[in-house]
């Protein structure tokens, strides 16, 4: 019997994921807004603080098993999961990040490139590790150059 | 020549340029430098050439010596080479066309597929389609990506 090569794939449930974001805001004591789209292929969940100052985080997952996370203006990471170890552990990362960036622990650094590139490294440092991105492309609109802190999540008041 | 200095005091410094001197000396009196040279640019000739012709032609090292390790640098050379050419060159031209629905090389491929491609689907180096921005804003993009959920550097440079 042949398989689909997504059927060893697990998908990563963005409503739980929006739950767990809205419990790391609520034990941080930030404003947040969370919200869902679903646009053929895509599905994502958007979580962005009332002032445009903070980062904005998007999780997408398109077919089953695919996890991209973008946030900011460039930082971009992203996951293949295959098991539920990988989806818990990915949820494990996922918070330390959504801490991080509601506390303003991300920092987002944009050069420009010949023909157009953009280098985009970003780095997102929580109490345990720092995580680092590394992003190069050509279509990614920004409004800055050079090295840029992103402001905390306000505080609930 | 004097290569006394006094003073202390000359930017020009004898021995550099004497080694120079040497060096170039060496190069035009030492026929196996000659060797070196041309086996290095025979493996780079190779790279390419193998590269192109999807590795039926081949380039042989002049002084019969296609192990030698100039050849070698050569020949790793010329297929980076070969590889970074080609990748532009495709990117300029996969801007233009869309592929993404292509069934040997779009976003559903054995090969580049996402999720699942056998070049896009491991945990340390994937090669394919992934997608930038949320569902309503985002996009398409082929990639080269490095990283899983225990890196601390996730790595991505969209191609097209």
């Amino acid at each position: 019997m042949s398989r689909s090569p997504t059927s060893n794939r697990k998908a990563l449930d963005l409503r739980a994921a929006q739950v767990v974001a809205e419990a790391v805001g609520t034990e941080l004591g930030v404003l947040l807004q969370t919200r869902v789209e679903t646009q053929q292929p895509a599905t994502s969940l958007v979580i962005e603080g009332p002032q445009p100052e903070t980062a904005r985080i998007i999780l997408t997952t398109i077919e089953p098993g695919t996890l991209f996370l973008d946030i900011g203006t460039g930082i971009h990471g992203e996951w293949v999961l295959r098991s539920d170890k990988e989806v818990s552990e990915v949820t494990d990362v996922l918070r330390q990040i959504f801490a991080a960036v509601f506390q303003g622990n991300v920092v987002e650094e944009i050069q420009e490139r010949p023909f157009g590139r953009l280098t985009i490294s970003g780095s997102i440092t929580t109490p345990s590790k720092t995580y680092k991105f590394k992003h190069y492309s050509a279509d990614i609109p920004h409004t800055f150059t050079g090295t840029h802190r992103y402001a905390p999540y306000p505080a609930v008041e | 020549m004097n290569e006394s200095d006094p003073t202390g005091l000359s930017w020009y410094d004898p021995s550099w340029v004497n080694s120079t001197v040497d060096s170039v000396g060496n190069f035009f009196s030492d026929p196996s430098r000659w060797r070196d040279e041309a086996n290095y640019w025979a493996g780079f000739a190779n790279g390419i050439v193998s590269t192109f012709t999807f590795g039926q032609e081949h380039v042989a090292a002049p002084y019969c010596d296609a192990l030698s390790f100039a050849y070698g640098v050569g020949d790793g050379f010329g297929y980076a080479t070969a590889a970074v050419g080609t990748a532009t060159a495709a990117g300029a031209v996969l801007r233009i066309v869309d592929v993404s629905g292509a069934p040997v090389i779009g976003r559903s491929s054995v090969l580049f597929g996402r999720g699942g491609g056998l070049l896009n689907s491991n945990d340390i180096i994937r090669l394919g389609w992934g997608w930038v921005g949320s569902a309503t804003t985002g996009q398409q993009v082929f990639r080269l990506a490095i990283g899983n959920s225990d890196a601390i550097l996730h790595w991505h440079l969209d191609l097209f």
